[in-house]
């Protein structure tokens, strides 16, 4: 995915990549170490708060007790007065601010002998105190919870709250003492009735209202029974309970919550609120003196209100961070790899083959300093190779031309016109000159040096190129002049007045071996010199073949010796004479074997019959490829066959 | 082609092994050339690894030839193989060089 992307990207994206890391586990741990943190002080501070009210509230309520308490002492200790009785209760509800109604109910008998049911009733009613009596016909109070429950147990017992419907619609409790006989004999230690207070649970409201948790964290109390007392929604006081929420919503959790808080036990969790649907925390406690429970609920939002507002700023600064740090290193690492970037758009404008682009400056002697000298160096290298390269290309090319001009002169001056005389029908000639290079130094020739006097030559100069076609092409024109000039010539003569020239002033060292032949036309005489040259064949009218194998002195230019002699022969029409140099007899095959006389004596052989010459010299030419196949031609490659056909044999 | 030279008594033996052509010719030219700086005059060439020679060795050969005797010192060579005297025959040169059958003739040739 980066292969194709700058330097500076690549660079960037991975310290970006690494920075984003760490800075991402960084601020994962430093969160959930805070949440942590936090949760747990949260939850502290829930419980002391959760207990501090409970505290308080106790105190109300315990000291509210002793109200009963202390007047059922008065009572056990002997209070018998009717008048008495009715001051005291008077008295306690006056005096008690937080006392609703008082009542005490007697066991039957108890106060007046005889009388079922005895319970006189003081309770407020606006500034007065007013007294009544429970003792309707319709309500038995002996059968109430209220009678009946602390009897039973023997024990104070707080009531479910209840609304007090006749005075004023206010929460109340009641409060149930049991009380007995003590200094009556015969009854001893005997119940003798109930001593009831009625307190008002209003003021719970607000102690419940003056709770401050958080923004919107509330308090709530619970009965004995799990009735809402006190609760923010109003409709849910004394009408619902937690069981009812928790059916309502199907909440398990919830059931699970009231019946640990009506069980009296002490907790904090962590739910969602069913009405709201907010994951709320809270803290749970009962109050042991009246069974009542109170939770304290707090908004996990707000709990962790600072924490998430932290959190944005620290992602915020992260972000604004990244951004500067995205800034520096795409700034750093474009200086950083500028020289690079103006390197590869100057390499690429030498690669085109501008070998004169500007490399882009740089003084650091950094790894990009040293890439930028070794580029400039190589540049340089390259431009003066390239400029060499084009001086020896260019001197190559003219030299090569040059050549091709000294190959086409160099042909020039050996005749190729065939059949030469095709007005003559005593004589054909052929001849070819194949060079191993683009100037060798082979030669042949022949003219008429007079109506019947055929001079035909051979030559091959040592060496090759140049210097061997220049000494070729002075051969030629020694001979031409020689024969032409020269009274009673015969080849000896001929060949040595040449020799005697082409060995002034030789300090090359060059020589050519020379084959020079003079046939008269009309008898056959056949006079020749052979100046260090490969034997001719005759290939005579019946097929025989003859080598003309006498050598009359070394290759022209060696040293000034004796006179060449001129050696004679006759022919008869029919016969063929095959001159050639040892480009013919030495030419090589790749396993560096020769071709040698004796093939070339027997393709000879087959050419019995055949007076052509043209025919003949390409047979032995492909007579030679054949055998040379694919190997480089190694040497000059010249033939000139004659064949003379002679007067007599062409008026047959 | 290969050459090798050793100091043989007062002469410089040559070892000429292999062809000795128109390509090969240049190197034997400029090898020659050198030793011929040297105070030397007398040069015998081993011709028994010579395998063959063409118009372009003889030309040069020929070259050593006229050098050695311009400075008054003596060229023999020994051991020629047949093929290669037969070059030698053809153009007579065998007439131009001393040539011996081998190292011993050679040095009793110098010797004389």
């Amino acid at each position: 995915m980066l292969k194709n992307r700058s330097l500076r990207f690549k660079l960037s994206a991975f310290i970006l990549t690494g920075t984003i890391l760490v800075a991402a586990v960084l601020v994962s741990y430093y969160y959930s170490v805070s949440r942590r943190l936090i949760l747990e002080s949260a939850r502290k501070n829930a419980r002391h708060l959760t207990m501090e009210t409970v505290n308080s509230i106790e105190n109300v309520f315990r000291s509210a007790a002793k109200i009963p308490e202390n007047l059922a002492y008065v009572l056990e200790t002997g209070m018998s007065d009717e008048k008495g009785l009715y001051r005291l209760m008077e008295t306690v509800v006056k005096n008690n601010s937080e006392v609703f109604g008082s009542s005490i109910a007697f066991e039957p008998g108890a106060f007046f002998p005889g009388q079922d049911r005895f319970s006189p009733y003081f309770f407020k009613d606006g500034d007065r105190i007013v007294q009544s009596n429970l003792d309707d016909p319709g309500y038995n109070y002996h059968l109430q919870d209220w009678y009946q429950i602390p009897k039973e147990l023997n024990l104070p017992v707080w009531s479910e709250p209840y609304f007090d419907e006749g005075g004023g619609n206010i929460i109340m409790a009641t409060y149930s003492v049991p009380f007995r006989w003590l200094n009556d004999g015969m009854n001893k230690n005997k119940f003798r009735g109930i001593l009831t207070i009625d307190i008002s649970l209003v003021w719970l409201k607000q102690v419940f209202e003056g709770l401050s948790i958080y923004d919107n964290g509330y308090g709530f109390l619970l009965s004995q029974s799990g009735k809402y007392l006190v609760h923010p929604d109003p409709d849910n006081i004394m009408n619902a309970s937690i069981f009812d929420i928790a059916e309502l919503h199907q909440d398990e959790k919830i059931r699970e919550l009231g019946r640990k808080m009506v069980r009296g036990q002490t907790g904090f969790v962590n739910i969602i609120e069913p009405v709201t649907g907010r994951e709320v925390y809270l803290c749970f406690a009962p109050f042991p003196s009246s069974g009542y429970s109170m939770g304290i609920v707090i908004p996990a939002k707000e709990l962790f209100a600072d924490l998430s507002h932290l959190n944005r700023s620290v992602a915020m600064i992260g972000v604004l961070g990244l951004l500067a740090l995205f800034g520096v290193i795409s700034l750093i690492s474009g200086r950083i790899t500028k020289p690079i970037r103006r390197l590869s758009e100057a390499t690429s404008q030498i690669g085109q083959g501008d070998f004169n682009a500007v490399l882009p400056v740089i003084d650091s002697h950094d790894e990009i300093g040293q890439l930028m000298r070794s580029f400039q160096k190589m540049q340089t290298a390259l431009a003066e190779y390239i400029e060499n390269l084009k001086v020896a290309t260019a001197a190559k090319e003219k030299i090569e031309g040059e050549l091709r001009i000294a190959h086409d002169i160099q042909m020039g001056i050996i005749p190729k016109t065939f059949p030469p005389f095709p007005d003559r029908n005593d004589v054909d000639i052929y001849g070819i000159l194949e060079s191993a290079k683009a100037v060798g130094g082979d030669l042949y020739d022949f003219f008429l040096l007079d109506e019947d006097h055929l001079g035909a030559a051979i030559g091959d100069v040592s060496g090759k190129g140049i210097p061997a076609s220049l000494f070729m092409a002075v051969t030629r024109t020694l001979l031409r002049a020689k024969s032409m000039n020269m009274k009673d010539i015969s080849p000896g003569k001929i060949v040595t007045s040449m020799d005697t020239d082409l060995c002034t002033e030789n300090d090359a060292g060059m020589f050519v071996t020379f084959f020079f032949i003079i046939l008269n036309l009309k008898t056959g005489e056949l006079e020749y010199c052979n100046a260090g040259h490969n034997p001719p064949f005759i290939l005579d009218e019946t097929g025989e073949i003859t080598a003309l194998d006498t050598v009359h002195g070394f290759p022209l230019g060696v040293m000034e010796a004796e006179p060449y002699q001129t050696g004679k022969v006759k022919i008869r029409p029919g016969a063929r004479i095959v001159l050639y140099t040892d480009g013919v007899t030495e030419a090589e095959n790749e396993a560096r074997e020769l071709f040698e006389e004796e093939r070339l004596l027997v393709t000879l052989k087959k050419m019995k019959d055949i007076k052509d010459p043209k025919e003949i010299t390409l047979s032995i030419k492909s007579a030679v490829k054949g055998f040379t196949l694919e190997a480089e031609q190694s040497d000059d490659l010249t033939m000139l066959v004659i064949t003379y056909l002679g007067r007599n044999f062409n008026q047959e | 082609m290969e050459i090798k030279s050793y100091q043989e008594n007062n002469a410089i033996v040559i070892e000429i092994i292999g062809h000795l052509d128109t390509v090969t010719a240049p190197e034997y030219e400029k090898k020659m050339t050198e030793m011929m700086k040297g105070d030397s005059k007398i040069f015998i060439a081993d011709c028994t690894q010579l395998d063959y020679i063409s118009s372009s060795g003889l030309r040069v050969l020929l070259m050593t030839l006229k050098n050695i005797k311009n400075k008054g010192g003596k060229f023999i060579l020994f051991g020629m193989q047949e093929s290669v005297f037969e070059v030698f025959k053809i153009c007579r040169f065998d007439n131009l060089f001393s040539i011996v059958p081998d190292k011993h003739e050679a040095l009793k040739r110098l010797a004389d």
